[in-house]
């Protein structure tokens, strides 16, 4: 094996399939291993081909008495917002001030600038006077600073639930509402433009259809609220499915522990967006909730308890893993493992 | 379809078709500078011993072959390198980055990457016989600057 030090290309080569605690690890092997493994062409290399294995970040609750189990040890801040969160002084005597609410928020790599961006949606709201404004902002990570975008055209409610938000080939995407009309909310990291996708019809019908069944309830107000806990949702989440475009419903609360989850697939052509089911799961007992698509036939949900489980959707093989967080606080993304760091943002919290 | 032979450095020929051949970009560039429709062209691979270039055009024959699912050659392509030592792969890596066959070089050195990728910075240098250019202090402050990674569980 000595015979590939010589070969400098070759060392690269086979030093950008290791995983980045690795090459911190091997920083100290030689001075150039050192320079290599800091060199920015290299880091993008790494960065290429880590694309092809995904991990999964699980996200959690749990309980602890110190913070001995914390995993993250620094964070960094981002410059601030571009936009004014100040107390500012109009034609009028007195001084008006302004909020920063943050609607939504998004990140990815953009392979057509070869950079990561930081995507939000933020509403400005002038606490004495007048109605939110909405804005939005980008953040190049390699020129450290914010900038204005055009934002959405609808001003429509994002859902911060677990799988209600991803990133997916250069675009992210939020699960929104606007009154009663649901849909995706797009966000394309190389045009930064915000788009649409409506959701499978059936979706918006539902919900439709529900509004008269509420209606002819003709009780008072405690003995409604009562009502609306017992009777099951519809609940949707979003995913990728081999390559494409996936959401699930299924019915949710009201009592019921067996569920079955419809699995929709999005397809794309000149005519616009269309959803066809693909498959059925369940019915099924003791699960709460969806959370990914791990592979083609592996679905990640959680158990009622609290449980990360795994469904083979070719087996209907149930696998529980040993991880648990407080109930129904379970979320999971994937990601990829990569040298870049945060130069910004000089405040470092650990 | 063209067909022609590789040579090599043990003297031992190997008769391949264009198709195969190809997914080396250096015979590819060596064919099209050689406009000539002859079967009798010989392409001599100094580099190269003949067990290891039999086991190329094994890995390159699978890859043209349109009757195998991506499933499939996946399958394959691992069975092939598990039979591997790493004598042996290291010399198809070296063979794979001369001949510019990208998909060979790519899988062989991620099996050498996962190979390595536990060892500490003593025992790489000790396998690839290197010897440390850095002062005890500058490693010293390497290891610092990465504290978090190296030890996880401390801190």
């Amino acid at each position: 094996m000595a015979a590939i030090l010589g070969n400098m290309q070759v060392t690269q080569e086979i030093l950008s399939w290791l995983p980045p605690e690795t090459l911190l690890r091997f920083k100290s092997v030689h001075k150039s291993w050192y320079a290599l493994i800091n060199d920015p062409k290299f880091i993008l290399k790494h960065f290429l081909n880590s694309l092809r294995h995904n991990h999964i970040f699980l996200k959690r609750i749990v309980e602890i008495d110190s913070d001995k189990d914390k995993t993250t040890r620094e964070f960094r801040k981002l410059p601030p917002s571009i936009f004014p969160v100040c107390t500012i002084t109009d034609a009028s005597p007195r001084p008006i001030r302004y909020e920063l609410i943050m609607h939504a928020v998004g990140f990815g790599y953009d392979a057509n600038s070869r950079d990561f961006k930081v995507v939000r949606i933020v509403d400005i709201v002038g606490l004495r006077r007048g109605y939110p404004v909405r804005k939005a902002e980008i953040y190049d990570l390699s020129k450290d600073r914010w900038r204005e975008i055009e934002p959405p055209v609808r001003y429509s409610e994002v859902s911060w639930m677990a799988s209600f938000e991803m990133f997916h080939e250069g675009t992210y995407y939020w699960w929104s509402s606007e009154e009663e009309e649901e849909f995706i909310q797009t966000f394309n990291l190389s045009d930064e433009v915000f788009r649409e996708i409506p959701l499978p019809e059936s979706l918006n019908m539902d919900k439709a259809g529900e509004i008269p069944l509420q209606e002819s309830l003709n009780m008072d107000e405690e003995e409604e609220e009562e009502e609306e806990e017992e009777r099951p949702e519809k609940m949707w989440s979003m995913g990728i499915l081999n390559g494409s475009i996936v959401v699930v419903d299924y019915m949710w609360g009201g009592g019921i522990d067996e569920k079955s989850f419809n699995v929709w697939e999005m397809k794309k052509d000149e005519s616009g967006v269309s959803w066809s089911k693909l498959f059925t799961i369940g019915p099924i007992c003791g699960i709460e909730k969806p959370l990914l698509f791990a592979s083609s036939n592996q679905l990640l949900m959680e158990s009622n308890k609290g449980h990360a489980i795994v469904y083979d959707v070719k087996t209907q093989h149930v696998k529980e893993l040993p991880i648990k967080g407080k109930e129904d606080t379970l979320g999971a993304t994937f990601f990829v493992k990569s040298l870049f760091s945060v130069k910004g943002g000089k405040e470092i919290i650990a | 379809m063209r067909t022609f032979q590789l040579k090599s450095s043990d003297n031992k020929i190997f008769k391949v078709s264009e198709e195969i051949a190809i997914q080396s970009a250096v015979i590819k560039n060596f064919l099209e500078d050689f406009g000539s429709d002859s079967d009798e062209i010989v392409i001599p691979l100094p580099n190269v011993r003949g067990r290891i270039l039999e086991m190329m055009i094994e890995w390159m024959v699978k890859h043209v072959d349109e009757e195998l699912t991506k499933e499939e050659v996946e399958d394959w392509e691992n069975k092939f390198m598990n039979d591997l030592n790493m004598e042996v792969t290291t010399e198809l890596v070296m063979a794979a980055n001369y001949l510019e066959v990208i998909g060979l070089l790519h899988r062989t050195c991620q099996s050498i990457a996962d190979h390595i990728s536990g060892k500490s910075p003593e025992e790489i240098r000790r396998i690839l016989n290197i010897t440390s250019d850095f002062t005890p202090e500058e490693e010293a402050e390497i290891r610092r600057q990465n504290g978090w990674v190296l030890n996880p569980s401390t801190n």
